[in-house]
């Protein structure tokens, strides 16, 4: 089973996009090597009959057929992986309704990018001293991150859910998730923002229920509480 | 190409500006405006270009190169607009 | 101008002079394969970094120079070698290949390269005080005030390389109203669009690409520097921001990455029928679909974007628009592919290149389907899948082509055969290198790209297999340099044409002589080529079979004052006068110079037949700054509708009435102008005078009224950059597109003075009044401009 509810869908369409690619490489290579062995020249060979020769130019040469065959079946085949995206896109690109009703059962957390930290806040706000530099969440739980920049443009990637988005300034984008296993995982940012870009990555800690809210207990006060 | 086209070019180029800006003092809706503005601002451009260009005495073919440019550039026009992100709840 | 004999010119001369396309085209060649080197070694130094993780204390460079390599590698790869190396390429043969004897306008090609010979300069420099360490795509705000309002990166550099950017997008600009112009209307006679060979046809599409994409990359260029230098809040407040950058510099940018491609995709379809004895199977249907790429390749820039928070929506369409676009390129591999059948295939080294190319363009491209997908893009975005796949396209799609193209040519370039089986072991070599090199990265796409070094111990199996390969790929370059070297000596004599093409640059021998053909080939309505004709002992305009084409000193001088110019307006003012000095000197020399290019009677030009060259290169010229502008205006619109309802009340910032006037006294100006013209055709001197005299004053009294409003401007605190929040991007917008659209109203004002000095000795009257006429086009232009300035500043 995959690690997040995200990393399912996303292995789902990728294995499509892949197994395609696959398949369609490897026949066009074995066509082309095919080709090119069986004609290639050795000097007895003779001129084909349309060779070009200078003083005159070419000849039109092949039907349109063949092209409008393959097109058509590429066609098809990249609707396939057009759809298939967009199924996966409506799903990852809004919060989940449920997360809409009052009290809400997901969890939303605010992640603060800068040069060059991450910072996590569970109050809501983004600011003050509830931040934390790296991620615990609880799995089972839907979490929604709203990710923003307080200089320049970062990206904020959890490489093992294959989730990510751009923190800009000014800005702010949401992503989601749902964790379906305990463990850790690496969140990066993926937009060059400085010479120190390559430090920019934390953990992320997918934990159990009671031990999440334990933590969560002993090491955070919400906004008023 | 006589003279007098060219004068009678400039008085409707003079005079839309000027309707230009006395619509802006009018009270109709402000995208009312904005469109009939616009609207003046591209046919006065249109005119130097036919006219005072000449492109209308010119092949087409010439006006197909600026025409592809105003079509290049429509997407970049458009669809940026549409980013803007929408919220989240 | 000299008429000289190639005996008599000493080589420095003749090189800084030439305006010979073949010789232009051997400067861009050599110029663009040093870049390649030096790029290529900045690349090693990267894989070398990245083979194993590191510490900052076991590191080979500094994470500030790490961060400058990769940015610069890429620069200096896509922009200062792939392109100007395709060039080279163009510039010799595209007139040899439609039977012209040189480009439309000579010395304007010899400008070309020596604009882009001291963006060159410029980029170096750069690199020795400080280079930008931002990557390629100079994302604002990092390039901007994004640190805590202010810079994030002061390198001196910056601004030089700029100014690099500047220099080469004019060199590119020029190139492209050249090729456009040549293409269109220089053909030999009978030689149909639909007879072109396929390198023609892909080189007078890229440069229509050129033409409307690099405007963009210019304007955003401009903002950039004004927002770095001026104190301007495009790029560096939300409202315009991120965004607007990623677009401006994208919608460039993607057009550009296959205009790096399309011309050597043209090779490849040169190569294939020499190589497999075949015509090039469905050849018609290739050009359609390379046309349709070109055009669709201005409408899917927004898959660079699809994390960035946009619309889903947009995100979707840019999904469509993409994979769509690998439904052209599937026609071209499938179509070349088919050429195979029952063919005569003789894999010598070129035709090794070609077909190599293709098999590596075809794992770069079903590599991109996957980036098409915004949802998998959730994964792949900043990674190295996306590292691999573009090095596939550009370096296995692109650049291997083009060195096939290089073993091509060669014999007709130097007279020499390469050794074929030293070339046989580069591509080998190369091959191997190549996949070995990239194929892994493919494995590591969860690494983020640019980063100086890793501490995921998984992804390093997989880098020490890049830097390996890398290492074979590079040094297999020092055979292609050693052959080619040494096969200039000892090579065996190579005929006119050693692999029995078709084309017609084999028809001449090798090298070519000064004037190119002998007698300009005729060709028939079913593509017979004859090369009778008149014999061309004297060619048109006087010249014998002994003279080297024309000389001018005026191109390197005006590229020369450009460059100083530059540098001086951005250090020291001083330095900028002398450029000015320069400049109008140069300009004055260039404009006085007898420089009559040779035109051949009965030339195919539909369907421009009755276009002269110069006001069809005007024209071009106008179509590149439609885009520029409305770049600029896009920007504006862009930022005010983000900024809603905080924007500045009609009437209460900007003073109408002064709006109003300039606009009058334009529109005027535009009157008075095309009257010019009429007297100038009737041959009154002094009509044409008055007429421009008018002009002139008219139009300083534009820009005296606006330097007027912009000082009321200034006092009120509506400066480039204002106090008040509300008003910081408003006045960016302003003070760019005014200003820019100023300095364009200057630019005619020049152009008038010279203009009036030539009147007044009598020129431009009668036949004589196409100057005039194409002076006018500029100038209503700049007029039209402003009639959408003016509403869309003051009165809404």
């Amino acid at each position: 089973m995959a690690v997040s509810n995200t990393a399912d869908l996303f292995f789902q369409l990728w294995n499509t996009f892949l197994f395609l690619g696959i398949v369609i490489g490897a026949f066009v290579f074995a066509v082309m090597g095919f080709l090119l062995v069986k004609y290639r020249a050795n000097d007895s060979t003779p001129e084909p009959e349309d060779v070009p020769v200078m003083g005159r130019l070419p000849t039109h040469r092949g039907h349109v057929r063949t092209l409008l065959v393959s097109v058509t079946l590429s066609t098809i085949i990249l609707s396939v992986l057009i759809f298939g995206t967009f199924s996966v896109i409506d799903q990852i690109s809004s919060v989940p309704a449920q997360c809409n009703v009052t009290p809400s059962p997901c969890m939303r957390i605010n992640a603060v990018g800068e040069r060059f930290r991450w910072t996590f806040y569970y109050n809501g706000t983004g600011t003050g001293a509830a931040g934390h530099p790296v991620l615990r969440i609880p799995i089972g739980k839907t979490v929604i991150l709203d990710v923003t920049s307080v200089d320049v443009v970062h990206n904020l990637t959890i490489i093992e859910y294959k989730i990510k988005t751009d923190a800009v300034p000014g800005r702010i984008n949401t992503i989601w998730f749902n964790a379906t296993q305990v463990g850790t995982f690496r969140i990066q940012c993926f937009e060059l923002c400085g010479n120190q870009h390559w430090t920019m990555y934390t953990p992320l800690f997918a934990m159990d229920p009671t031990s999440f809210a334990s933590w969560f207990i002993t090491n955070n006060t919400l906004a008023g509480a | 190409m006589d003279n007098r086209i060219y004068l009678v070019i400039f008085a409707i180029l003079v005079g839309s500006t000027a309707g230009e800006v006395t619509l802006i003092r009018s009270s109709l809706a402000p995208v009312v405006i904005s469109t009939i503005i616009l609207a003046l601002a591209g046919m006065k451009a249109a005119l130097v270009a036919l006219f005072f260009q000449h492109l209308k005495a010119e092949p087409k073919a010439l006006s197909s190169i600026v025409l592809l440019a105003l079509l290049a550039i429509v997407p970049l026009l458009t669809i940026s607009f549409l980013q803007i992100p929408h919220t989240f709840h | 101008m000299h008429r000289v004999s190639a005996t008599s010119t000493p080589a420095w001369k003749r090189w800084l002079t030439t305006t010979n396309h073949k010789d232009v085209g051997i400067l861009y060649l050599v110029t663009s394969l040093l870049f390649f080197v030096t790029a290529g070694i900045m690349a090693l130094f990267i894989r070398t970094q990245l083979a194993v993780p590191r510490g900052t204390s076991n590191s080979i460079v500094t994470q500030l120079q790490y961060t400058q390599l990769v940015t610069t590698h890429g620069l200096l790869m896509i922009l200062w070698f792939l392109s100007p190396f395709a060039f080279a390429f163009a510039n010799y043969f595209i007139p040899l290949q439609i039977g012209a004897r040189d480009l439309a306008f000579p010395r304007l090609n010899s400008m070309s390269y020596w604009f882009y010979f001291f963006s060159g300069i410029a980029m170096g420099l750069s690199f020795l005080i400080g280079a930008p360490n931002t990557g390629w795509t100079l994302y604002a705000p990092l390039t901007d005030r994004g640190c805590g309002g202010t810079l994030c990166t002061a390198l001196g550099g910056f601004d030089l390389g700029a100014i690099g950017l500047v220099l080469m997008v004019t060199s590119i600009t020029m190139s492209s109203v050249n090729f456009i112009v040549t293409i269109l209307k220089m053909r030999a006679p009978g030689m149909k669009l639909k007879f072109m060979p396929l390198f023609s046809w892909t080189v007078l599409i890229t440069v229509f690409m050129m033409l409307y994409a690099f405007p963009s990359l210019l304007a955003g260029a401009l903002i950039l520097f004004a927002d770095r230098n001026l104190g301007t809040q495009y790029f560096s407040l939300p409202q315009g921001g991120f965004l607007l950058w990623a677009n401006i510099f994208w919608f460039f940018g993607h057009p550009e990455v296959y205009i790096v491609l399309f011309p050597a995709i043209g090779l490849v379809g040169d190569i294939l029928p020499t190589f497999t004895r075949r015509p090039l199977y469905g050849a018609k249907y290739i050009v359609m679909s390379i046309a349709a790429a070109a055009v669709i390749s201005f409408i899917v820039w927004g898959h660079h974007m699809f994390v960035t928070g946009v619309n889903p929506l947009v995100t979707k369409i840019f999904t469509v628009s993409t994979v769509a676009v690998s439904l052209p390129f599937d026609v071209m591999t499938i179509a070349m592919i088919e050429s195979f059948v029952k063919a005569k295939i003789k894999l010598k080294t070129p035709a090794l290149f070609a077909i190599g190319s293709i098999a590596l363009f075809i794992i770069g491209g079903i590599t991109g389907v996957f980036l098409a997908s915004v949802a998998l893009d959730h994964d792949l975005r900043g990674g190295y899948w996306v590292v691999a796949h573009f090095h596939y396209v550009m370096v296995g799609g692109s650049a291997m082509a083009l060195i096939g193209g290089l073993y091509y040519w060669y014999p007709k370039i130097t007279g020499r055969m390469f050794n074929e089986r030293i070339g046989k072991i580069h591509f080998l070599l190369s091959f191997i290198g190549f996949n070995l090199l990239y194929f892994p990265m493919f494995f590591v796409s969860d690494m983020p790209r640019r980063i100086f070094t890793y501490d995921v111990t998984a992804w390093a199996p997989w880098n020490e297999l890049a830097t390996l390969g890398a290492f074979i790929f590079g040094g297999a370059q020092i055979l292609l340099f050693l052959n080619l070297r040494r096969s200039l000596k000892n090579g065996a004599v190579a005929g006119s044409n050693p692999w029995n093409g078709h084309t017609l640059e084999w028809s001449v021998p090798s090298p070519p002589p000064g004037y190119d053909f002998e007698q300009i080939p005729r060709i028939t309505e079913d593509g017979i080529v004859h090369f009778s004709g008149p014999s061309s002992a004297h060619i048109p305009n006087g010249h014998t079979h002994t003279t080297m084409s024309h000389l001018s000193q005026w191109p390197l001088l005006i590229a020369a004052a450009a460059f100083v110019f530059l540098v001086g307006a951005v250090f020291t003012i001083i330095i900028a006068l002398v450029g000015v000095a320069l400049g109008v000197y140069a300009l004055y020399g260039y404009g006085r110079e007898r420089f009559v290019a040779e035109e051949e009677p009965g030339a195919e030009s539909w369907p421009f037949n009755n276009v002269p060259k110069l006001k069809l290169g005007v024209w071009v010229f106008l179509g590149s700054e439609v885009i520029f502008f409305s770049v600029l205006l896009g920007a504006y619109l862009f930022v005010r509708t983000n900024v809603g309802t905080t924007w500045p009340q009609v009437d209460s910032v900007f003073n109408i009435d002064r709006g109003f006037l300039n606009t009058i006294i334009l529109l005027t100006s535009s009157l008075t102008a095309v009257l010019g013209l009429s007297f100038a055709n009737a041959g009154s001197k002094n009509g044409l005078l008055a007429s421009l005299i008018t002009t002139l004053a008219l139009g300083a009294g534009f820009l005296i009224n606006k330097g007027l409003e912009w000082r009321e401007l200034f006092s009120s605190g509506f400066t480039f950059n204002p106090a008040s929040t509300n008003l910081k991007v408003p006045a960016t917008t302003y003070f760019i597109t005014t200003g820019a659209h100023g300095i364009h109203v200057f630019a005619g004002l020049v152009m008038m003075v010279y203009l009036i000095s030539m009147t007044l000795k009598g020129h431009y009257l009668k036949e004589d009044s196409t100057t005039i006429e194409h002076f006018g086009l500029y100038w209503h232009f700049v007029d039209i401009v402003w009639i959408f300035l003016f509403p869309l500043f003051y009165l809404l």
